[in-house]
Formats: structure tokens, C-alpha cells, sequence
């Protein structure tokens, strides 16, 4: 069974890297976006138009998306190696929860930080910048860990189209050596040992960083 | 390629992907049906259970949630048959859905129970129940009422992951849809309807989820006259 | 000479004999011209095909196509560049400039001739059914009463359909369909299906390396016999008559049969018609 451990580790790498790729363009979009939607009044139009966007990604399962990015990318005349397609399509998924675990982190700061920040005769984009967004990453840090979680299994959906990460490269040594349960259980205790992994430590970090938002995780 | 949208050909297809959207909420009922069934039987073992039995169902639970739905879905299709269960794609799917949606299900039921807090417990034992008894007559019948909304979350989530048996050949919407593209060579209409549909299907959820929140059914409490 | 001032030889040959050309045929702004002018050409496949195309340890692109390529590039004394692309919206992208042709064998069907014209053929696309070698099925009025698949989206289901019809034969369910060759394999390994249908060159890389199951040939009057070919934009006429030109060539003097063996086993060149597929 464990012979199939080489060819599997640089598969689980790749996961891995497509993972962390995404959550970090997420997290750029997400932070941003938060900040927005938790400053706009609620009637705001951009702040109906995010909402749309956050029950286009939350309505969908991930395989529609995948799919959708896969399809589309190339008629917008958009050429990319299906590893980036995959980290297009990761990164918009990933996003749409982001913006709500930015936004309840910034709301999960006193307000008085803000009104104190501008009494001082700090610029908007000041307090912003130096009060705000350091405490309100550091309250995303458990949320962010569990959010890695799920775009790790997410990444597995990636293999439908032809990105070789763990579950593809899994089914490729399976059709050849014909050990499909001993290589499937590998797989399964790879992504256990990632997933489990990252959702222990989310919640450690959560009891370590205490006034941060809790987020229950979802099957995408 | 033309301009706008092949209204025609959309109209044309609709047919097979309500036949493929009819068996993804079919088999994802079923399977919300089952696990919660699974949970509730799970989540009893859980609290009344011996402490082998409760490491088991909370290994159960960690597994469920750490591995990939795809992966659960593959080995089950390919497992089973090795254990002497050889089930068609449809059933392997519902029965892979149920072990997923059936680890989600015990903790939703947990949550339940655990937000009645502990003034229940403590009446009842000081009232003379023993922990069977509390449990099954006084805690479980009230978070019955309180698991509805989570369980509604539940389906929309298995509707989404019923989305994956595509890869075991099951003729739900999404394969449905993908196998359309691939036959007329038409991309933008066919996604634009399974997406639509997907929308249609879970934003109903949404709003059943959010209404049977604030409703009598779920917490009368709420809706008694003060005494 | 060696090998290398040959090639240097011929290339300059080529590009004298071509500058040549150039000055006593008319003008005449094609596709061709293009790539003689810019001095490389693009080629679209997706490098998931073995051994049409498919990336080898150092994720470089190798197979069949790119062989091909290159022997045309010889010929024209340019460049050959692979460029992988996503199979589905192919024929989109060739039209939006991504690619001067597509070269990634793609089979020529009905379907695809609306909006490509074909080469002639450069290799067999036929259909083959893969089974066990003990499963008793000799042919295909053998897969009566068996579960069968193919893979999800490919012309195979459609042939599987017409075959059903054709012979008054009925199959174990429905015809089963995977986005992955690998779970077909293991669908088949376990017992699931009892046959798989797709070309005989993918089946042919499987069964390289695998004992246990034979491939019986899958043909029919009922439907065209399918080859591989490039395509090409409708108005590049040039070009693909080029093609043609390259490939008659490469038959004649053996060394299209010779990548045929070298990639596939066998040579195919026999069975290979003169004739561009057109609908």
C-alpha cells in the first residue's frame, strides 16, 4: 500500500500549493470587500451587488463554479493552464466566504477604536490601515485556518478538470496497479491528516485568540 | 457564435435538465432523510453511549469531515463492492451522502441539545429522571423542533455535494448539464440554466431555512402570552 | 552529413527555395506566408492525450502530434510551438487566434466540420471496446444484456446508441459515462462495467501496460470511419492543402509510418484514406 506514497506526495504538494495560492488571492479580495460591506449602509447598491455575489458562491456547489471557470475562461479569450483555471475558480469560491468572515471580524471591533482613531487626527484610510485591519486579522487567523481547510477539499473537485492534484493522481496509479482501496484509503488518510489537521489547529487558535468571530464550517 | 443567447436551444434542453434537477432533489431528500435518521441515532449513542461507543461516533464525525466528500464518494463506490455490497451508482451515491450528511447531522443535533442549556438537565435530575430518561423525554423531543432550520441548511448542503455522484455516472443536474455542453458544443446557455436552477433550488432553501427560524413551529416559546 | 548540418541544409534549401517561390508566384496573403514570415507556428492540443500529447517527468510536452509538428516545421522551415490549451472550447480559441491549427488528434465528425475543414488523415481514431480477457465477449453483439460505458461527452456513447439499434440489442441500464479513463479502468478492474468504449489508441496505452483485458475492434457501416486530423479555420485553405502536401509526403518516404511505430506500436498508414473528412 505505501508504495504508492512517492507518487502520491508531490500530488498532495500540488493540492497543497493550489490551496494556499487561492486563499491568499481570497483573502485579498475577501479583507477588501468585508471592509467594504461593513462600512456601507445596508441599503447600499454595492453592497446589494456583494450580497448577490455571496449567494452565487454559497448557492452553487463548487463543481458548477470549477466548470464555469473551465467553460468560460477561453471564450472571454482568457488561454490558461488548467493548474491556473483551477486557482481562478478556488479563489472566487473561497472569496465569497471570506467576505463574511472579514466583515464579522470588523465588526467584532469596538467602535470606539475607529471614532478614537479619528478624534486623534488620524486620516480615514489611517485608521483603516494601523488600528483596524491589524486586529481584525488577527481575529480571522481561526476562521482563515478552517477556510484553508475547506478550499483544500474543495481542491479536490479540481480534478474533474485534469489539474493532477491528490484525488486525479490517486485514480491515475489506481487504474494501473488495480489497488484501488489500498490507494483511495491513502488518499483519504492524506487529506485526513491536511484537513483534520488545519481544523485542530483552527480551533486551538481560536482558544489562544479569544473575540473573534466562530464560523460553522459548511460542505461546499 | 452569434450575439445573444439561443433562446431556442435553451428551451430545447430544458426538459432534460429538469429530469437531471428532479433526481439531484429526489436523491439529496432522500439522503437528508436518511442521515438525520443516522444522526439521531449516532448522536444518542453519543450521550448515552458507553465511552467506546462515543469515541467511535466521534471518530465517525472527524473522519466525515476531514476527507473530501469525492473521495468518500469513490471509496464507497469502489469499497463497497469489495465488501460484498455491490449497489447500483444511484444507491452507492445516497449511501455515501447519507455517511456525509450523517456526520454533519450528529453535531447539529448536539448543538441543539447543548443550547437548551443546563437548567433542563438540572430540573430533571432534581426531579428524579435518570440521564435515559432526561435525554429521550425532556431534551431530545425539544431539540426536534430546534434541528429544523440547521437540517434545512443540511439539504441544501447535500444538494451541492449530490453535484460530485457526476463522477460515479449518476445522471444528476450537473452531469446532465456537462454532458449537454459536450454534445452540442454550447457552453454559455447550458450553464447559464444549470446555475439558475442550483440558484433556484437552494434560495428556496434559504428562505424555508430563515422562515421556519422565526417561526411557531420551531420556537412557540416565543409565540406564548406571558402568564 | 550528420544529422544536424542536414537539417541546417535543408532549412536553408527550404527558406532559398521558398524565398524563390515567394518571388516568382504571385502575391498572396495567407495563412502560410504568415508563419513563413513570423517563422513559428502554434499548434493547439491538450497535453492530457497519451501519446497523441502529454507532459513527460519534466513537465515537458511530448507524443505523437508534437513529432508530427515538428516534421512539418522541418518542412517549413520554422518552428513548431505546442500550445496546450482546454480541449472543449478548442475550435473557439482557434478561431480567436490562439493557435494557427489544431493538432491535438481530434477525431473529424459532422459535427466539428460546421466549423473547421479537416486535413487529410494522419492517423486512426477507430473505436475499440475494451473487456476482460475472460469475460466471453467476442464481439459487439456480445455486449447484449452487459453494462457498457464510455467517456462522459465523447462520440462513443452516440456509436453505443446506433449499435443498440442496429442490432436489436439491449444493454444492462444505461450507458454508463466518466470524465476519467483512470475510473473507467477501475469500474472494469472491479466488475462494475463489463465493457469500455473508446479509441483504440487510448485503450491500446492501457492495455500496454496492463494484463488481463484485450480490445476487440468496434466498428459499423452505421457511422463514418473515424480518423485523426488537423483542423483548420475555414478560409486558411493554404495551409491546410500545406498540411496535406507535408503529410503525403511523410507516407511516401516512410517516416509517418515510422512515428506511428514508435508512439503507437504499429504503423496505421494502410488503413489511412487520401481524402480529407468533409460533410
Amino acid at each position: 500500500m505505501l508504495s504508492a506514497l512517492p507518487r502520491l506526495l508531490p500530488a498532495l504538494w500540488l493540492t497543497i500549493e493550489i490551496s494556499l495560492i487561492a486563499l491568499a488571492l481570497a483573502l485579498a479580495i475577501g479583507i477588501n470587500l468585508g471592509t467594504l460591506q461593513s462600512y456601507l449602509r445596508p441599503g447600499h447598491p454595492v453592497r446589494r451587488l456583494l450580497r448577490v455575489y455571496v449567494f452565487f458562491v454559497r448557492g452553487t456547489p463548487v463543481l458548477v463554479q470549477i466548470f464555469g471557470a473551465f467553460f468560460l475562461l477561453p471564450v472571454l479569450g482568457i488561454e490558461l493552464s488548467p493548474f491556473w483555471v483551477g486557482v481562478i475558480a478556488l479563489t472566487f469560491n473561497s472569496a465569497g466566504y471570506q467576505i463574511e468572515i472579514a466583515r464579522a471580524a470588523i465588526d467584532s471591533i469596538d467602535k470606539g477604536q475607529r471614532e478614537g482613531g479619528l478624534a486623534l487626527g488620524l486620516e480615514a484610510w489611517q485608521v483603516q490601515w494601523l488600528i483596524m485591519l491589524p486586529q481584525a486579522l488577527r481575529r480571522m487567523i481561526p476562521p482563515l485556518t478552517n477556510e484553508l481547510s475547506q478550499v483544500v477539499k474543495a481542491s479536490s473537485v479540481l480534478s474533474v478538470i485534469s489539474v493532477f492534484e491528490l484525488h486525479k493522481a490517486s485514480n491515475a496509479i489506481a487504474s494501473t496497479s488495480f489497488k484501488y482501496i489500498e490507494v483511495l484509503t491513502l488518499q483519504a488518510a492524506l487529506y485526513f491528516i491536511v484537513i483534520h489537521g488545519l481544523s485542530l489547529l483552527s480551533r486551538h487558535l481560536e482558544n489562544r485568540l479569544p473575540g473573534g468571530p466562530k464560523l460553522a464550517s459548511a460542505v461546499r | 457564435m452569434g450575439s445573444g443567447l439561443d433562446i431556442t436551444f435553451m428551451l430545447e434542453i430544458l426538459p432534460k435538465l429538469l429530469k437531471g434537477a428532479l433526481l439531484t432533489l429526489e436523491l439529496s431528500i432522500l439522503c437528508v432523510i436518511l442521515s438525520s435518521l443516522a444522526g439521531l441515532l449516532l448522536g444518542t449513542a453519543r450521550v448515552l453511549g458507553p465511552r467506546w461507543l462515543r469515541m467511535l461516533v466521534q471518530a465517525y464525525v472527524d473522519v466525515i469531515r476531514g476527507v473530501p466528500p469525492i473521495t468518500i464518494i469513490a471509496l464507497a463506490y469502489f469499497g463497497l463492492p469489495e465488501v460484498g455490497l455491490t449497489l447500483d451508482e444511484y444507491w452507492t451515491g445516497v449511501l455515501a451522502l447519507t455517511l456525509v450528511g450523517g456526520g454533519y447531522a450528529v453535531e447539529i443535533l448536539r448543538a441543539a441539545i447543548e443550547s437548551l442549556g443546563k437548567g433542563q438537565s438540572e430540573a430533571a435530575a432534581a426531579l428524579g429522571l435518570s440521564r435515559l430518561q432526561t435525554y429521550w423525554d425532556v431534551l431530545l423531543p425539544q431539540s426536534l423542533r430546534l434541528v429544523l432550520p440547521p437540517l434545512t441548511n443540511e439539504l441544501a448542503n447535500l444538494i451541492k455535494a449530490s453535484s460530485l455522484l457526476s463522477v460515479i455516472s449518476v445522471n444528476e443536474l450537473a452531469k446532465t448539464g456537462n454532458d449537454l455542453i459536450f454534445q452540442h458544443f454550447v457552453v454559455i446557455e447550458v450553464l447559464l440554466q444549470v446555475t439558475l436552477l442550483y440558484l433556484l433550488i437552494i434560495g428556496s432553501l434559504d428562505v424555508l431555512s430563515r422562515w421556519l427560524e422565526t417561526s411557531r413551529l420551531v420556537h412557540p416559546e416565543r409565540y406564548r402570552s406571558s402568564a | 552529413m550528420s544529422g544536424l548540418s542536414r537539417r541546417l541544409f535543408a532549412s536553408a534549401a527550404i527558406a532559398f527555395g521558398g524565398v524563390l517561390l515567394a518571388g516568382l508566384s504571385p502575391s498572396h496573403a495567407g495563412a502560410l506566408d504568415d508563419i513563413k514570415a513570423k517563422g513559428h507556428f502554434a499548434f493547439g492540443l491538450e497535453a492530457q492525450y497519451k501519446p497523441f500529447e502529454f507532459r513527460d517527468d519534466n513537465n515537458d510536452i511530448i507524443g505523437y502530434d508534437i513529432d508530427v509538428a515538428n516534421a512539418l516545421a522541418e518542412k517549413w522551415g520554422v518552428e513548431a510551438q505546442p500550445t496546450d490549451t482546454n480541449w472543449a472550447t478548442v475550435i473557439q480559441t482557434l478561431y480567436n487566434g490562439g493557435f494557427d491549427m489544431i493538432l491535438g488528434g481530434m477525431t473529424a465528425t459532422e459535427e466539428r466540420y460546421e466549423r473547421v475543414n479537416f486535413s487529410i488523415p494522419y492517423m486512426d481514431a477507430s473505436s475499440g471496446i475494451l473487456v476482460k480477457a475472460d469475460s466471453g465477449i467476442a464481439d459487439r453483439a456480445g455486449l447484449d444484456g452487459k453494462v457498457v460505458a464510455a467517456g462522459a461527452g465523447t462520440p462513443q456513447i452516440g456509436q453505443l446508441e446506433v449499435t443498440a439499434e442496429e442490432l436489436g440489442i439491449s444493454y444492462d441500464g444505461d450507458i454508463k459515462s466518466y470524465d476519467d479513463d483512470a475510473v473507467a479502468y477501475q469500474a472494469m478492474a472491479s466488475g462494475r462495467i463489463d465493457a469500455y468504449v473508446s479509441t483504440l489508441v487510448s485503450l491500446s496505452e492501457f492495455t500496454k501496460t496492463t494484463e488481463g483485458f484485450e480490445i476487440l475492434p468496434f466498428r459499423s457501416d452505421r457511422w463514418a470511419t473515424e480518423y485523426t486530423a488537423a483542423a483548420f479555420q475555414k478560409e486558411d485553405d493554404d495551409l491546410r492543402e500545406a498540411f496535406d502536401t507535408a503529410i503525403r509526403e511523410m507516407k511516401a518516404d516512410g517516416s509517418l509510418a515510422a512515428l506511428q511505430e514508435k508512439w503507437f506500436g504499429r504503423s496505421f498508414v494502410d488503413g489511412l484514406s487520401d481524402q480529407a473528412p468533409a460533410w
